[in-house]
C-alpha cells in the first residue's frame, strides 16, 4: 500500500478515534452551561496535545525511548514510581468508565441488562486485543468511530450563531453563562476540558507505537503531519460537541449524564439513521479509547521495570507485558462492574490525569530540548517556547484541578 | 539534571496536595458561612438536576412522538434516566421530625418536599416509558407529566439559584 494512502487512513483513524467518553460529556456540558465561551479552551488543549505528543513521537524515533523510560531515567525510581501510580489508576478510571460508556449505549441498541454488557465487552476488547492485529484495530475502531461525523452534521444544521462562535475562541471570562453556572464552574470545566483533550495516555500510547512501528529520525516529516493533523481533526468533534451543547441541550435546559442524551439531538436532526450512526460511532470511540488506555498502562510498567515489551511481541517473548494488560482490563471491567456511574468515573479520572500531566510532560520537553541526547533532532525555539508554555499551564491546571473540583462540588456548580 | 527534575517533581507534587487541601478546607468554611438553608448545595444541585431530567424526558416524548427513535432506545434511555432521577432524589436533604426553626428553613423544607414530589412523577413516568411494550402507547400519558415537573422544578431550581447572596 502506498505510503500516501497510510498516511490518509492514518489521518482518518485518528480522527474516529479521537473523542472518547469524557471528552463527549465535557464539550456537550461546557455548550451547555456556557455557549460557546469554551472553544478557546479547545483551541489550546489542542496546541497542547500537538506539542507533547511531537516530542514525545521526536524522542520515540530519534532515540527510541517511551516515555515511562524516560521518566524513570530522569525522575529516580521513588518519584518515577509515583508517576506511574498515579498514571495507571487515572488509565484504570478511564478504562472503566469507556467499558461502562460501551455497554451504557449497546444497552440503548439492544435492550440487554447492563452488567451483562460489562460482561460480553470485557471478553469482546479481550478477543480483539489478543487475536487482531495493530493496524486492523486501528482500522476498525478508528474508522468505525469516525460515524461520529454525524455531530459534526447535527452541530452545522442546528444554527450555529457563527459570530458568538468565533468569539468563542479568544480566551475571556464567561459571556453566556447558564443561569447558575458560576465563575467557579467555568474554570472548573476549562480545566476538565483542558485535560479532556491532552489525556496523557494518548501520548504514552502514540509514543510506545512509533517504537512498535520502528520510526526512525527520517519519519519526523510523518510523525509531524499526523500528530497535527489528527489532532485537530479531532478536536473539530470536540468543537461540535460544544455546538450541540450550545444549541441544542442549552435551549432545552439539559445537562448531558448520559451518552444517549447526546444522541438525542442526533435522532431530532437526522432521525433513527442518524441515531443508528452516533450510538455505533460512540460504540467503537468508546471501545478504541479503553484499548488505548489498556495498552497504554501495560506499555507504562513494561518500560518502566524494563520488561520485554510490545504488541508485536508473542506472549512467550514478553508475557509480563501481556499478562499486564489482560490484568489491567479485568480490574477495569470489576471496577465497572460494582455499578459505579460511568460518567462520574471519568469526570474524577480527567480531573486526575490533569493533576499527573506536568510530571510526564517535563522530562519529554527536557530530553526533547537537549541537543547533546537529540542532536540535530532536538526541538527548534518555537517548539521549546510552546513546551515551556505549556508545562507552566499543565501546572496551573494541575494546582488548580483538586481545590475545584472540591469548590464546585464535582463539577456540578 | 536528575536532581532537578526530581526535587521539581516533589515540589509540584508537595503544592498539589496543598491546593486539594486548601481547597477542602475553604469549601467547608464557605458552607459554613452559608446560614441560608435554601443555599445548601445538596438542595440546589438535586433541585438543578430533577429539574434537567424533567426536561430531557419532555424531549424524549417529543422526538420520540416524531418517529425518530427506535422503540428499544426510548425505553433503555427513560431506564437510564430514571436511575439518574433516583440518585438526584436520593441527594435531596430528608424532611425532619421537627418543625423548622426560620422561616428560611421552612421555605427549603417546603422546596425539598415539593422537588420529591415533583422528582417522583418524573420517575414513574420515565419507568412507565422503559416498562412499555409499545412506548410510543405511553407518549399521551407521561408528555403532560414531565411538561409540570419541568415547570414547577425550575421555578424551584430559579428561586434556589437566587437565594445565596
Amino acid at each position: 500500500m502506498s505510503q500516501a494512502l497510510e498516511l490518509f487512513l492514518g489521518i482518518l483513524t485518528a480522527f474516529g478515534g479521537s473523542v472518547e467518553i469524557g471528552q463527549l460529556a465535557f464539550s456537550v456540558n461546557a455548550g451547555s452551561s456556557f455557549r460557546y465561551d469554551l472553544l478557546w479552551v479547545v483551541a489550546l488543549g489542542t496546541v497542547g496535545i500537538i506539542v507533547y505528543c511531537e516530542m514525545a513521537g521526536r524522542i520515540a524515533a530519534v532515540r527510541k525511548q517511551p516515555v515511562f523510560h524516560l521518566i524513570r531515567e530522569r525522575a529516580g525510581l521513588t518519584a518515577g514510581l509515583v508517576t506511574l501510580l498515579a498514571a495507571n489508576i487515572v488509565n484504570v478510571m478511564t478504562c472503566a468508565a469507556e467499558i461502562g460508556g460501551v455497554a451504557l449505549v449497546w444497552q440503548l441498541m439492544q435492550g440487554w441488562p447492563y452488567r451483562g454488557l460489562v460482561a460480553l465487552t470485557f471478553v469482546a476488547l479481550v478477543l480483539v486485543m489478543w487475536f487482531f492485529s495493530f493496524k486492523w484495530i486501528e482500522r476498525v475502531f478508528g474508522l468505525m468511530g469516525l460515524l461520529l461525523v454525524v455531530f459534526v452534521a447535527v452541530a452545522a444544521v442546528t444554527g450555529p450563531d457563527w459570530g458568538a462562535l468565533w468569539r468563542g475562541f479568544v480566551p475571556g471570562p464567561p459571556r453566556a453563562p447558564a443561569p447558575g453556572a458560576t465563575s467557579m464552574l467555568y474554570a472548573y470545566d476549562a480545566v476538565a476540558l483542558l485535560s479532556a483533550i491532552m489525556m496523557p495516555y494518548e501520548t504514552y500510547f502514540y509514543a510506545s507505537g512509533a517504537i512498535e512501528d520502528g520510526w526512525k529520525p527520517k519519519d519526523l516529516g510523518l510523525n509531524r503531519i499526523i500528530v497535527v493533523i489528527g489532532s485537530v481533526l479531532g478536536s473539530l468533534l470536540s468543537v461540535a460537541l460544544v455546538m450541540i451543547g450550545a444549541q441544542v441541550h442549552r435551549a432545552h435546559g439539559i445537562d448531558a449524564q448520559l451518552p444517549g442524551t447526546a444522541a438525542l439531538a442526533v435522532a431530532d436532526a437526522f432521525g433513527r439513521w442518524g441515531l443508528l450512526a452516533a450510538l455505533l460511532g460512540m460504540i467503537f470511540a468508546f471501545a478504541g479509547a479503553a484499548i488505548e488506555t489498556t495498552y497504554s498502562g501495560a506499555y507504562n510498567v513494561a518500560q518502566f521495570f524494563g520488561w520485554s515489551w510490545g504488541k508485536f511481541r508473542r506472549p512467550r517473548e514478553a508475557g509480563r507485558f501481556h499478562a499486564a494488560w489482560f490484568a489491567l482490563l479485568a480490574l477495569s471491567a470489576v471496577v465497572i462492574v460494582t455499578g459505579i456511574d460511568p460518567v462520574s468515573m471519568v469526570e474524577y479520572s480527567i480531573v486526575f490525569a490533569v493533576v499527573t500531566l506536568p510530571f510526564t510532560f517535563f522530562p519529554v520537553l527536557v530530553v526533547a530540548r537537549d541537543k547533546r541526547l537529540m542532536g540535530v533532532h532536538a526541538i527548534g525555539p518555537v517548539a521549546n517556547a510552546l513546551g515551556w508554555l505549556f508545562l507552566v499551564l499543565t501546572t496551573v491546571a494541575a494546582l488548580a484541578a483538586v481545590p475545584l473540583l472540591i469548590l464546585t462540588h464535582g463539577g456540578r456548580g | 539534571m536528575h536532581r532537578r527534575a526530581k526535587a521539581w517533581s516533589v515540589w509540584i507534587a508537595a503544592a498539589i496536595v496543598l491546593a486539594g487541601l486548601a481547597g477542602t478546607a475553604v469549601s467547608f468554611a464557605a458552607h459554613r458561612r452559608a446560614h441560608s438553608p435554601r443555599a445548601d448545595p445538596a438542595l440546589r444541585l438535586s433541585i438543578a438536576d430533577l429539574r434537567s431530567h424533567a426536561e430531557e424526558g419532555a424531549l424524549i416524548v417529543r422526538i420520540a412522538r416524531a418517529g425518530r427513535l427506535t422503540p428499544t432506545f426510548t425505553r433503555e434511555h427513560a431506564r437510564q434516566l430514571a436511575r439518574r432521577v433516583q440518585s438526584a432524589l436520593d441527594e435531596l436533604p430528608r424532611p425532619v421530625e421537627a418543625a423548622p426553626t426560620t422561616r428560611d428553613a421552612a421555605a427549603a423544607a417546603n422546596d425539598a418536599r415539593r422537588a420529591r414530589r415533583s422528582g417522583e412523577n418524573v420517575q414513574r413516568a420515565l419507568q412507565r416509558l422503559a416498562e412499555a411494550a409499545h412506548p410510543a402507547d405511553a407518549l399521551d400519558a407521561t408528555e403532560p407529566v414531565f411538561a409540570a415537573a419541568a415547570r414547577e422544578l425550575g421555578f424551584l431550581d430559579a428561586a434556589t439559584q437566587v437565594a445565596p447572596k
